[in-house]
């Protein structure tokens, strides 16, 4: 595999260049927002990185239930990398909250029920990662990474859904192409279509160094010893 | 690895992307501050009802008793980020403290841009570093491979 072109990459590529137009529409092209002026166009990056980060949850979520029916190394690779990599948007997602939210609210950080959930999220798929760390063996680590990442995903509907639930806090009630403006939709979908193209590039390198990596691994003494069948039925 | 197969179907993706794309009305939440039902160019011209902007242009008592009724066109309000001097008072966006004080891009050195620039910035940089950092570790786990099988 490792000597061929990588397919992945034509998705990571249209992506960085979706992504480049996008945030060149963003910052330059379109109007001013009515509410924020300019400071409105973080919002361009926000909203998209936002929606990866539970689309890739999403994904982690239906990898984990693979991963416990199959626990084979390539389901633990895509697994382990689609968490973080939701770890990272989400991260990236609250320093960009922090850094919209103190020059147009005046304040750094709020508890206001999404944000607090979305802390919640990123703290507790940050302890998917740690807790597999610290697991011995291929198949002691699959399951506590996919029973820890079922677990920790079930906050994930929770976060988009609370604009629903209450009013309460900084975060308005869902939008739609009605109550947007014509001229910010393009924006919005480069980068939104942008965010998961370079979602899926980063899931799918991160597997495979996760494999390329294991496989060093196992070149010394047997990793698993609690589960050499395992070991024995992955395809490289 | 079938799970990698899965989500490499890179043909499969495109498409359902680029069908997404051009289908009207799926784009999905956005733009905490979009203007509703207007094109841009009508909504930035058209006096913002923001908490900060209604408290800011919250005309004095006195001004009260000249509110236009309904059906007479309003007085001109200081919009904050148009370039222009819409309520006439010779000051423009920023400069009309009366107007602006508290909208958010007043205030901030650049007009808020140095935040602006700091989000894009740090996003796009910490998403390039990451690239990095996961392909340069890739290509040496897979060259100390090499050198293992060699």
């Amino acid at each position: 595999m490792s000597g061929s072109f990588e397919k992945e990459h034509i998705v990571g590529g249209l992506g960085a260049l979706m992504l480049l137009s996008g945030c060149v529409l963003g910052l330059f092209v379109v109007p001013p927002m009515v509410n924020f002026g300019d400071l409105g166009r973080p919002l361009f990056i926000h909203v998209p990185t936002a929606w990866s980060s539970l689309l890739v949850f999403t994904v982690a979520f239906v990898l984990a239930l693979g991963a416990i029916r199959k626990r084979s190394r390539g389901w633990d690779a895509a697994l382990a990398s689609s968490v973080e990599v939701g770890v990272f948007l989400t991260a990236l997602l609250l320093f960009q909250g922090m850094f919209w939210a103190r020059p147009t609210q005046n304040f750094w950080w709020t508890w206001d029920p999404r944000l607090t959930l979305s802390a919640v999220m990123f703290v507790s798929f940050a302890g998917v990662l740690s807790l597999r760390s610290f697991a011995e063996g291929l198949h002691r680590r699959i399951m506590w990474t996919a029973v820890s990442t079922i677990i920790a995903y079930i906050n994930v509907p929770l976060v988009y859904f609370i604009v629903k639930i209450t009013d309460r806090g900084i975060h308005q009630e869902h939008s739609s192409p009605q109550t947007v403006s014509d001229v910010y939709h393009l924006a919005l979908r480069l980068n939104a279509f942008a965010m998961l193209f370079l979602a899926y590039w980063f899931i799918a390198r991160r597997a495979r160094l996760h494999l390329a990596s294991q496989d060093g691994a196992d070149a010394g003494p047997p990793v698993a010893p609690d589960g050499p069948e395992l070991i024995a039925g992955v395809e490289g | 690895m079938r799970a990698l197969h899965l989500l490499l179907s890179t043909k499969r993706l495109l498409v359902v992307a680029f069908l997404l794309t051009v289908s009207p009305g799926i784009s999905p939440a956005l733009a905490e501050d979009a203007p509703d039902q207007e094109t841009a160019s009508e909504a930035t011209t058209e006096p913002a009802e923001t908490e900060h902007n209604t408290e800011a242009v919250t005309p004095s008592p006195g001004a009260t008793s000249t509110e236009p009724e309904a059906g007479v066109a309003e007085p001109s309000r200081e919009l904050c980020h148009d370039d222009k001097d819409n309520d006439g008072d010779g000051q423009i966006d920023c400069d009309d403290l009366e107007d602006c004080r508290a909208f958010p891009t007043c205030g901030w050195i650049l007009g808020g841009w140095v935040w602006i620039w700091t989000i894009f910035g740090v996003t796009l940089g910490a998403l390039i570093l990451y690239a990095w950092l996961i392909t340069a570790r890739l290509r040496r786990a897979r060259s100390e491979g090499a050198a293992r099988n060699a």
